[in-house]
């Protein structure tokens, strides 16, 4: 039976809800960043969605839900042609615009990871990276059955699942922060040169709470949505997604507490919170009450962990994008294994699999979009580098960023070539 | 520019078309001689200590030609 008008209601509902989650993105970045980098993380955080808005009407729906060339990606459905209901699923505009969020929400998760050093222009071009190929590709990969429900992609076909984005939306924009902030490098003074973390100072934390806070109401829609039904799924999923942050949440800040010398306690108590909504992510309609709670409880303790192995590797991750998205992300999708109700899981998928081989699916998943995106952008980085440059000047982080990019002109001194050939071969 | 008392390079600031891009002093020495040299002369590397101050030049240049790699 196809989506009733009430159906219609609440998935539209929904997306407006995944929508407002960019206010959530904003209010989480501007917060943890250096007052002086304000403006312009709002500002990144703003030209995204513009971004992905225009790219996902044209291109980026189509190859996302289009019908299937051989499981890898869609063929139509381009500039909106054939999106309107009957078609596919009957959810027609209602659907797009409940993609349209999940497509928004991957590429925001960057701008965070990549804060007050990255160029406006070169995020622009990342962005741009991600809304043309590599997420719509991936969201093909794992949910090309769901505007045409008669086809399926190639992880599909293994019974791999993803409910509503842990892999597909969450660790994509994991992956892409993580390679983007090694090739990019720390903000400048963020390590000492003996290694140690230099603290930085936040904008406001109660405005990263808040943007929790946001985050969390949009999360009822991103989960409680993708039943793309009105009724009592929905709201069950909703129960488990708010039980597995809050658990996770609390967890984070005790283990922080107890076991990591209380370092960083509010930035772990509310990025274990968002690790916890991104982990439930997956499987919130495929697993029990105590194992949402379990997976709460996983998710906490990987976050912090992922928290501070960053650090000693100084990997530079201003919001802790890293540990919330991709390391709650991945956690999330082997957890469908772990714990999902595998004759749940064999109706929603149509494949049975066993215990083992619902692991491996999930495991296949995770691996392929990995190499698929971490892939993509680092070749997206690594053009990037070669041509316009990934950073801002010193001067301008310095300063603060613009969305000009127009910083001080660094004048350099006058050398004799000689004596510079000279002191840069003389070390070899 | 501000500039520091320190003479330790920390990190290397390049121009590269309208952005920067930030190498550490192993990646800048792993660069071939004549692009390090003509960065240097066409005034496309700002020297940073740990803090992210600008060194002076022949300061830097001083610094990098005593390096050493780290042994493997």
């Amino acid at each position: 039976m196809g989506p009733g008008e009430l159906d219609r209601l609440w998935v539209l509902v929904s997306a407006a809800l995944i929508f407002f989650m960019q206010a959530g993105f904003l209010c989480l970045e501007v917060g943890f960043v250096r007052p002086k980098n304000v403006v312009v993380t709002a500002m990144k955080n703003v030209v995204d969605w513009t971004i992905v808005s225009i790219i996902w009407m044209l291109v980026g729906f189509g190859i996302a839900f289009g019908h299937s060339l051989r499981g890898l990606i869609g063929i139509d459905l381009f500039f909106l042609d054939g999106v309107a209901a009957p078609n596919g699923n009957g959810l027609g505009w209602t659907f797009f615009l409940f993609q349209l969020g999940f497509a928004g929400t991957s590429a925001t998760i960057v701008s965070g990871a990549m804060a007050e050093r990255v160029s406006f222009f070169t995020y622009i071009i990342l962005t741009t990276a991600n809304a043309l190929i590599i997420y719509p590709v991936v969201s093909h990969w794992v949910w090309g059955n769901s505007f045409f429900t008669d086809q399926h992609s190639w992880l599909t076909a293994l019974g791999f699942h993803d409910f509503a984005g842990s892999t597909a939306v969450h660790s994509v924009g994991g992956w892409i922060s993580i390679v983007a902030i090694v090739m990019l490098g720390p903000r400048l003074g963020r390590f000492g040169a003996d290694g140690k973390v230099r603290p930085m100072e936040s904008y406001s934390l109660p405005f990263v709470a808040l943007g929790v806070f946001i985050l969390w109401v949009g999360w009822w829609g991103f989960n409680g949505g993708s039943t793309l039904r009105a009724g009592e799924a929905a709201a069950l999923v909703i129960v488990k997604t708010n039980l597995a942050g809050s658990v996770a949440g609390l967890v984070a800040y005790l283990h922080g507490r107890w076991f990591q010398r209380k370092i960083d306690l509010e930035g772990k108590f509310l990025g274990g919170i968002l690790a916890g909504l991104v982990a439930i992510t997956a499987c919130s309609h495929v697993v029990s009450l105590p194992s949402a709670a379990a997976i709460g409880v996983l998710a906490g303790i990987a976050h912090n962990y992922s928290y501070i192995l960053l650090m000693r590797l100084q990997i530079d991750d201003p919001v802790g994008a890293v540990p919330v998205h991709l390391v709650g992300g991945v956690l999330g999708t082997i957890c469908v294994g772990l714990f999902g109700n595998l004759e749940k899981l064999s109706v929603v998928t149509g494949v049975h699999n066993t215990r083992l081989g619902q692991i491996g699916a999930q495991l296949a998943g995770v691996a392929s979009v990995g190499v698929w995106t971490a892939g993509l952008a680092y070749l997206t980085c690594k053009i990037l580098r070669a041509t316009v440059g990934l950073r801002t000047s010193p001067q301008e982080e310095a300063d603060g960023l613009t969305m000009s990019g127009e910083p001080r002109e660094h004048v350099g001194e006058e050398l004799d070539p000689d004596q510079v050939r000279k002191l840069l071969g003389g070390g070899e | 520019v501000t500039t520091t008392e320190s003479k330790v390079v920390h990190h290397i600031s390049v121009k590269m078309g309208a952005g920067y891009n930030l190498l550490t002093v192993p990646q800048f020495m792993a660069l071939p001689i004549n692009e390090r040299v003509q960065l240097v002369l066409q005034k496309k590397i700002q020297f940073l200590d740990d803090h992210g101050t600008t060194i002076p030049v022949s300061d830097g240049l001083n610094f990098i030609s005593n390096y050493k790699p780290p042994a493997k």
